[in-house]
């Protein structure tokens, strides 16, 4: 019945309401990235130079951390599908590991990028870098606490194979974003 | 296949994906700037493909909301590729 349901389109998984607010992001952070794009015709230079300043290894630690992050949330709404809400709990928790583990990387690239005196001012690349990072960066932040409660509620048996919507949400928005961070990752990490 | 093994899958060929990309950013000088730009977001393609259809469970979802995903992605690394070119 459930599957039935997803089928509709008023039922994607996770829920409508979330798939709305995960177009709107993508759509948000893809306009912010076209404009940086734009941007950087029009200052090529400063766009190139900057980017060298980038820690690029850090970036793609950070893209394989949120990509293990995904599938361990994944993993752990199969486990619910199938009743098992220990395991469930289990990948739940290691996803918020990933969670935590990127939130602190990158937390040292921007205490790196300070202590250099790169801030939101310091030219027209690093205004974009700050901004769009530091969006995704809350809405990581937002998502890993999201992920603590929905652990909590698992460990209590609040869910079940019937039950699971929350959870579902829970790891959507986590998905998004790893959705937005490959866009990031591609764009300002590794085309520029 | 069950769903925890095609996850597994998803999960490498993600993470092999995410080193090519990398790499082909770091060596460019083996081949043409277009090439490198072309292949490194044909990569991201797949990989935001993957994301959206397995982890998110979008291969379960009405048809409109996978047209949509997909339109969505094509349209953002045309833009960026001509952008870029």
């Amino acid at each position: 019945m459930q599957q039935e349901n997803k089928k509709a389109f008023w039922y994607p998984p996770g829920g409508i309401l979330l798939w709305i607010i995960i177009l709107v992001e993508l759509v948000t952070f893809a306009a912010g990235l076209t404009i940086f794009s734009i941007q950087r015709q029009a200052n090529l230079e400063l766009f190139q130079s900057s980017g060298q300043l980038l820690l690029q290894k850090i970036a793609l630690i950070n893209t394989i951390i949120l990509i293990t992050g995904g599938y361990f949330m994944a993993m752990s709404v199969n486990s619910l599908k199938r009743a098992d809400s220990q395991k469930s709990a289990v990948w739940t928790l290691a996803a918020i590991a990933t969670g935590i583990g990127f939130l602190l990387l990158k937390s040292y690239e921007y205490y790196q990028k300070l202590e250099h005196g790169i801030s939101l001012d310091y030219n027209l690349f690093f205004t974009f870098y700050w901004l769009l990072t530091g969006f995704h960066f809350l809405h990581v932040l937002i998502a890993t606490l999201i992920l603590l409660g929905i652990y909590f509620n698992i460990k209590a048996g609040k869910y079940s194979a019937n039950n699971l919507l929350d959870v579902e949400s829970s790891a959507a928005f986590w998905h998004m974003c790893d959705l937005v961070w490959l866009m990031l990752f591609a764009v300002i990490y590794l085309l520029n | 296949m069950n769903s925890f093994r095609i996850n597994t899958i998803t999960w490498i060929l993600l993470v092999l994906l995410t080193l090519f990309g990398f790499f082909m950013a770091e060596s460019s000088g083996f081949a043409s700037k277009m090439l490198v730009f072309g292949l490194i977001l044909i990569a991201t393609v797949i990989k935001f493909l993957s994301v959206g259809f397995q982890f998110l469970e979008l291969k379960e979802a009405h048809i409109a909301w996978r047209i949509l995903f997909v339109l969505f992605i094509l349209l953002f690394v045309t833009l960026i590729f001509l952008l870029f070119s």
